[in-house]
């Protein structure tokens, strides 16, 4: 053997190399799989699992009672930590590299985000099926659709791995309201499930988060 | 001598530099430390959940802190668990757990002073909400010393959740560590708060309430829970927020003390793992033990939670006062802690008082007592209030939900028993006058006294058909027509006719 | 090569190793799973300057991670500065004279230089007293002077990287374990690296992990060379490029490196 062909590289090992990337819509898919792997998707899926889980006990325990404030405060709650899980999701732990690829990462920031916020509407109204829950999937997916514009909002803001301070002051603030019987549409949770001014301004905020999150994503520091 | 005391100063100096590392430690940690930032978030958000709806309630110390306890909780709960998860998962973000362990200082050690900063922070912005509390309602009660229990179940709960949430983060470095913290400890919280509100409040078929032990021991505690007299008539029973306290110090124990065990895999000192075993079961030992008392609490007849075990009888002796009165034609006392009602008593009972003072059977005093319902009164239909020489339980129909007022003693004064509500709903002044008017010219079944009970309340500012004397047409007309007689008019008519109206012998076609 | 024409180029003159043996191990192995990570390693190094070298998955680093107690070793023989790192009181002691910078370099954001090099001193459990003096000499040594109160966020990688070599060294270490430290250092940098390596091994074991063959050539007077866990030369800078006759590569120390793996290889 020389010392040239001592420092051959070894050929890859043809079992780990991605395979069948030239069928039609195969890279697209893969291309998908990978980010939503590197935004640890699989794990926010089980944890909007475990949101929905909590809100049916809560509603067979019958913690949830019919009116007034405490109709609202667990489900407000748990679409709470919901918006902060899909929120958190936007960190990315790859940086600039990733920024500098290409064209595809807004629109796959863009299906990541939506998908979660339908998976999570969808979990949580399927866990109160079958049962009264006040207000129904009408005020399930008004709340959670802002509380996670706001969470996208501050991932922008603070960063993705703090996004969660945003919908969690939030929702603290809406709690209050909840209890003062406050009245603006701002704080959507506290206004009925059919009131059109709140389900406007909770889609305007849902899509101002949208629109930040597809544009420019989470804030990065110099080297997150 | 010089060389036994050497290995002692030896030891001495070297425990004197070790406290000195660690507070150059510390300073660094509380310098650069995630509560720093997220403390007057949690200032702010105390300020719109917690201060004012605190301060909108009657300025007594037990009423006040106790529904502090609560809304501070669920206020900061969150924050400080999300704030100590991202704290404690650093290491595993930031790529430094290799560097750390080569270090001769004991990672468990270094997590602690970690821990300790975010805690630190937590607690003075905390003790500074809780400050702008007990200072504001200093200036505004009357009567009464500060209730500190609640805000010590306060301190020990945030110590505990800043405990788990660094544990979890440390334990679970994940990017979700933070977020799931504080959302968690909302949810928890808010589960909490409901599960400890009664399942069929205040029904008289069920006095006997149920608590769930787990519930109690929780440092939620649902508003209609809280005792308005709490601390007023009878000393804070502080043994509910003894045992909550010992819940959180348990937690924030095992959650400390558990991290610490990792040091056994890590070959750590015998002596830190022995620590972080003996904090871990002694952790342990608080919580169950604060479970286990709470699980034989029972309802004082005060409303007030007793835990036996922890009871001090000498709590059971009420406080001894001198009402506070004001200067008046017909004077009102109340307990000192209700001073503050005085102006507001008067202001409305001037107008009945100027009409009837000096009649004969007319009080020449109200006595105002709180109304010591409770479970037991309502199930058996008695009515029971607070007075002077302790609680006192008698049958009296109720006056249209007001507590009923009799007249009684020489010379006659009118006891009135109010609820603690109606101070809160602003409508203790509508229940007073309507009581003294009904106690002093009656009117049930005569329409004639009715008018003129009417007639007089609304001059005190309640408008016809507005009180509880149930006028009908006619006697709404004439109602409305003597209230608009000039005030000499009026007093004159009734001090001349009043002991036919007593007797019941004018009619309605007599009224002017 | 021979030896002597080594020299003749500037390759440094091998010396009889010093007497205090900071680092004695025998047999020493690693095993991850079934994968064994470095397969019974014989070291014994004093002061001076080690390098290490080796491609990618000999067990650079997992060694380098036993010698700095952060794993333990799954078998063999360990002492490091005379002290044995099973024993808890021992190995805290050894924590206290080492240096230690890994591969991956982990930092706080927030902190500024001087208190991120401060907050390893005090983990160290240097005197409390000696803690400023000491970290603004170890930052004046890494030539950040001028950005002591930076922010880590703020700098760039090169001088993140010499805020690592700067916490390794704020303790005067007796044993110096560093894992590609010139990674990111411009050339210049690296040849005021070099002079500062040269300097602690005058009284220190510093062992440097790297790929970088002249950082080796110019400031190790020893090299070890691994290949699949195991140390398969140990000897001077000028004995590995004495060996570099059937090598491949552009320097001697390369062609060196090259046919000594690819003899162990064989």
């Amino acid at each position: 053997m020389s010392a040239h062909t001592a420092y051959a590289p070894a050929p890859p090992d043809s079992a780990v190399l991605p395979r069948g990337l030239t069928r039609p819509g195969a890279a697209s898919r893969r291309l998908l799989r990978l980010h939503v792997a590197s935004r640890r998707l699989p794990i926010a899926l089980a944890l909007l699992a475990g949101c929905a889980a909590i809100l049916r006990i809560a509603l067979d325990s019958h913690w949830i009672t019919q009116t007034g404030a405490g109709a609202v405060q667990i489900p407000l709650a748990l679409e709470t930590a919901a918006a902060a899980i899909i929120a958190t999701t936007l960190h990315s732990p790859i940086g600039e590299g990733e920024r500098a690829s290409g064209k595809w990462l807004p629109y796959l920031r863009l299906a990541s985000t939506i998908s979660l916020t339908s998976v999570a509407a969808g979990v949580l109204a399927v866990a109160a099926a079958g049962v009264h829950l006040p207000g129904g999937n009408e005020a399930i997916v008004r709340n959670l659709a802002g509380l996670t514009g706001i969470g996208l909002l501050a991932a922008n803001a603070f960063g993705g791995q703090l996004a969660w301070t945003g919908p969690t002051a939030y929702g603290v603030i809406a709690q209050y309201a909840l209890t003062a019987a406050w009245t603006t549409p701002w704080i959507w949770p506290a206004r009925p499930a059919d009131d059109l001014g709140a389900a406007l301004y909770a889609a305007l905020t849902f899509s101002a988060g949208i629109l930040v999150a597809t544009t420019r994503g989470a804030r990065e520091t110099a080297r997150s | 001598m010089a060389t036994a005391e050497a290995p002692v100063r030896l030891s001495l100096r070297a425990g004197r530099r070790s406290q000195a590392a660690r507070s150059a430690l510390l300073q660094i940690e509380l310098r650069r430390n995630a509560m720093v930032w997220i403390a007057p978030v949690t200032i702010v958000l105390f300020y719109f959940t917690t201060f004012r709806p605190v301060m909108a309630l009657p300025a007594l110390w037990g009423l006040r802190t106790l529904a502090m306890q609560t809304d501070a909780l669920i206020a900061f709960g969150p924050f400080v668990a999300g704030a100590a998860a991202w704290m404690g998962s650093r290491e595993g973000r930031r790529d430094t757990a290799e560097m750390v362990a080569g270090t001769a200082r004991a990672r468990w050690s270094a997590q602690l002073v970690t821990w300790g900063a975010t805690t630190l922070w937590a607690l003075a912005s905390f003790a500074v909400c809780v400050a702008a509390v007990y200072i504001a309602t200093a200036i505004q009660a009357s009567w009464g010393a500060a209730e500190w229990w609640p805000a010590a179940v306060d301190a020990a709960w945030i110590v505990a959740l800043s405990a788990v949430g660094f544990a979890a983060g440390a334990m679970f470095p994940s990017r979700f560590a933070a977020p799931l913290a504080a959302l968690i400890t909302a949810v928890a919280l808010e589960i909490a708060f409901r599960a400890e509100l009664p399942l069929v409040p205040l029904d008289p078929l069920h006095p006997a309430l149920r608590f769930s032990p787990y519930s109690l021991a929780l440092p939620t505690i649902g508003l209609p829970l809280i005792p308005f007299d709490a601390g007023i008539y009878y000393p804070f029973l502080p043994d509910l927020s003894i045992v909550q306290t010992m819940l959180g110090a348990g937690l924030a124990a095992v959650a400390i003390g558990g991290l610490g065990l990792r040091e056994i895999a890590r070959r750590g000192a015998r002596r830190l793992v022995a620590t972080a075993l003996a904090l871990t079961l002694a952790g342990i030992a608080a919580s169950l033990a604060a479970v286990i008392l709470a699980g034989g609490a029972i309802p004082d007849e005060h409303g007030m939670i007793e835990i036996p075990a922890l009871h001090y009888s000498a709590d059971d002796h009420p406080y001894s006062y001198t009402p506070a009165c004001n200067a008046a034609a017909i004077p009102v006392c109340v307990h000192p802690a209700f001073r503050g009602e005085l102006p507001g008593l008067a202001r409305m009972l001037r107008p009945v008082a100027r009409d009837l003072a000096g009649l004969p059977g007319v009080p020449v005093r109200v006595d105002l007592d709180a109304s010591a319902n409770n479970q037991l009164a309502v199930a058996t239909g008695t009515h029971c209030q607070h007075t002077r020489n302790g609680v006192e339980c008698h049958s009296s129909a109720l006056v249209a939900g007001y507590g009923a007022g009799t007249v009684s003693g020489t010379p006659p004064t009118l006891h009135f028993a109010f609820d603690l509500e109606s101070i809160a709903g602003g409508t203790l002044d509508d229940a007073a006058v309507q009581n003294f008017a009904q106690a002093t010219i009656g009117g049930r079944g005569d329409t004639a006294r009715a008018a003129i009970a009417g007639a007089l309340i609304h001059d005190a500012g309640i408008p016809l058909g507005m009180d509880d004397f149930a006028l009908i047409a006619p006697a709404l007309a004439v109602a409305r027509r003597f209230s608009e007689l000039p005030a000499a008019s009026q007093r004159a008519w009734i001090r001349f006719h009043w002991s036919a109206l007593r007797a019941g012998e004018i009619t309605l076609a007599q009224l002017p | 090569m021979s030896i002597e024409t080594a020299v003749a180029h500037g390759y440094p003159e091998p010396r009889p190793l010093p007497s205090a043996t900071n680092i004695d191990a025998g047999g020493l192995t690693r095993r991850f799973g079934r994968t064994e990570a470095v397969a019974g390693v014989d070291l014994c190094a004093g002061p001076g300057v080690l390098g290490l070298l080796g491609p990618n998955g000999a067990g650079k680093t997992s060694l380098l991670r036993m010698l700095a107690t952060v794993i333990p070793p799954s078998s063999g023989r360990l002492q490091l500065l005379e002290r044995d790192p099973r024993i808890h009181a021992e190995r805290r002691e050894i924590r206290r004279r080492l240096g230690y910078l890994p591969q991956n370099l982990g930092y706080y954001p927030g902190f500024t230089v001087i208190e991120f090099v401060e907050y390893f001193a005090l983990l160290k459990e240097m005197a409390p007293a000696r803690v400023p003096a000491a970290v603004a000499a170890a930052v004046e040594r890494v030539d950040l002077g001028g950005k002591a109160r930076a922010r880590l966020r703020t700098l760039s990688g090169g001088m993140l990287r010499r805020v690592g070599i700067a916490q390794a060294i704020v303790n005067d270490p007796q044993l110096l374990l560093l894992d590609e430290p010139t990674a990111g250092l411009d050339p210049e940098q690296r040849i005021a690296f070099r002079a500062l390596l040269r300097e602690l091994g005058e009284s220190a074991t510093v062992l440097v992990s790297t790929h970088l063959v002249e950082d080796v050539g110019a400031a190790c007077g020893r090299v070890a060379l691994m290949e699949s866990g195991r140390i398969v030369f140990h000897g001077t800078p000028a004995e590995l490029v004495a060996r570099g006759d059937q090598g491949a590569g552009d320097a001697p120390l390369e062609r060196g490196y090259s046919a000594v793996l690819a003899g162990a290889r064989a």
